[in-house]
């Protein structure tokens, strides 16, 4: 086995009886072996009594409840909304197909087209159907999984930002 | 069966219904190493250490109810110490954050006294060489010394397994360097 296996083994699953012969001929992976073995010696050290109190205490005053499972309905309310606000966009889009253009031409031009009435009632009932939308995710939002992963990203930004300022 | 023998994840059901003592077992197989691995983040910062401790145990008492069986419980705990740490050093701002780094000197991290709360000298000679690490180095090594799994590990840093592994070579190898006059 080469010197790398070995170190790998030794981090995996500790010294074994097939890599001892190699240990007392190589002093790089005995020393590596040593360490090893050495950071298992360290105690480490704990909180002191009054600390354990306070949590402790803390902790029995405070039990969550369990979570619930996201409710049935959460999860209707949001497929209902994307099939809402899919069918308004697909039949505003119908209707802009059948202009055939004819009126086109005996239309004034207007020079800001959000007076008209309707674009405004679909920017309206879009932007309801995004706050519903919004509202139904930040309930999924607390999902650990979700929040872990965030959190697992930003501290990596933070670790390589810490780089970059240490440069 | 004795409540110290149960998972983590049966104590934390008993905790969520009513019985005080499940957490308590629970607390106390890991306050230590959760202790440990801040200390060892931030070390010297005792008053802090023990703020963010206490915040971890509170964010994890909060969002128990939340935890899942498929990951490490110890990773979770970490993951949320490490998440706070990070968190207060970005308000405390950036130059208190080169602080939590711990990225001394090796020869001034060796001359830190000894803590005493490690036993045998090669113990204390790694604990002081060990704050001289680079912070991703350190973490991997202090979670290791939990035993927290690399792959466990990988996952609190968001990285792959071989990185993880690399970092532990990394670190051990450059801890070799330093106590030389130990091994």
């Amino acid at each position: 086995m080469k010197c790398k296996d070995i170190q790998d083994k030794l981090l995996l699953s500790g010294i074994g009886d097939d890599m001892k012969e190699h240990l007392s001929q190589c002093s790089e992976c005995a020393e590596f072996s040593k360490i090893v073995s050495g950071m298992n010696e360290m105690q480490a050290p704990g909180p002191s009594a009054a600390l354990d109190a306070k949590i402790l205490s803390y902790a029995r005053e405070n039990r969550p409840s369990k979570k619930a499972p996201i409710p049935f309905f959460v999860l209707t309310a949001v497929a209902a909304l994307l099939i809402i606000g899919f069918s308004v966009m697909l039949m505003a889009g119908k209707a802009d197909d059948s202009n055939d253009g004819s009126d086109i031409a005996k239309k004034p031009v207007k020079e800001n087209s959000i007076d008209d009435p309707k674009p405004k009632q679909m920017i309206a009932d879009n932007k309801a159907a995004a706050e519903d939308l919004e509202d139904a995710l930040d309930t999924l939002w607390d999902d650990e999984i979700m929040s872990a992963d965030i959190a697992a990203i930003e501290g990596e930004l933070f670790v390589l930002s810490a780089e970059l300022y240490d440069n | 069966m004795s409540k110290t023998e149960l998972s983590d994840k049966e104590l934390i059901e008993l905790y969520l219904n009513q019985d005080d003592e499940a957490f308590e077992i629970l607390y106390s197989k890991y306050k230590n190493a959760v202790y440990s691995y801040l200390n060892k983040l931030i070390p010297g910062q005792t008053v802090l250490v023990d703020d963010l401790f206490q915040q971890t145990w509170v964010k994890v008492v909060k969002n128990l109810g939340k935890y899942r069986d498929n990951q490490n419980f110890l990773a979770w705990v970490v993951r949320i110490s490490r998440n706070l740490s990070i968190d207060h050093f970005r308000k405390e701002g950036r130059k208190k954050t080169s602080s939590m780094e711990g990225v001394e000197a090796v020869g001034s991290a060796l001359d830190l006294p000894s803590s005493g709360l490690e036993s045998g000298e090669l113990g204390a000679a790694i604990a002081n060489a060990v704050e001289a690490l680079p912070l991703e180095q350190k973490e991997v090594f202090v979670l290791r010394q939990q035993n927290v799994s690399f792959k466990e590990i990988a996952a609190i840093q968001n990285t792959t397994l071989n990185t993880t592994l690399g970092r532990m070579h990394y670190a051990v190898n450059k801890l070799r360097s330093v106590l030389k006059e130990w091994l």
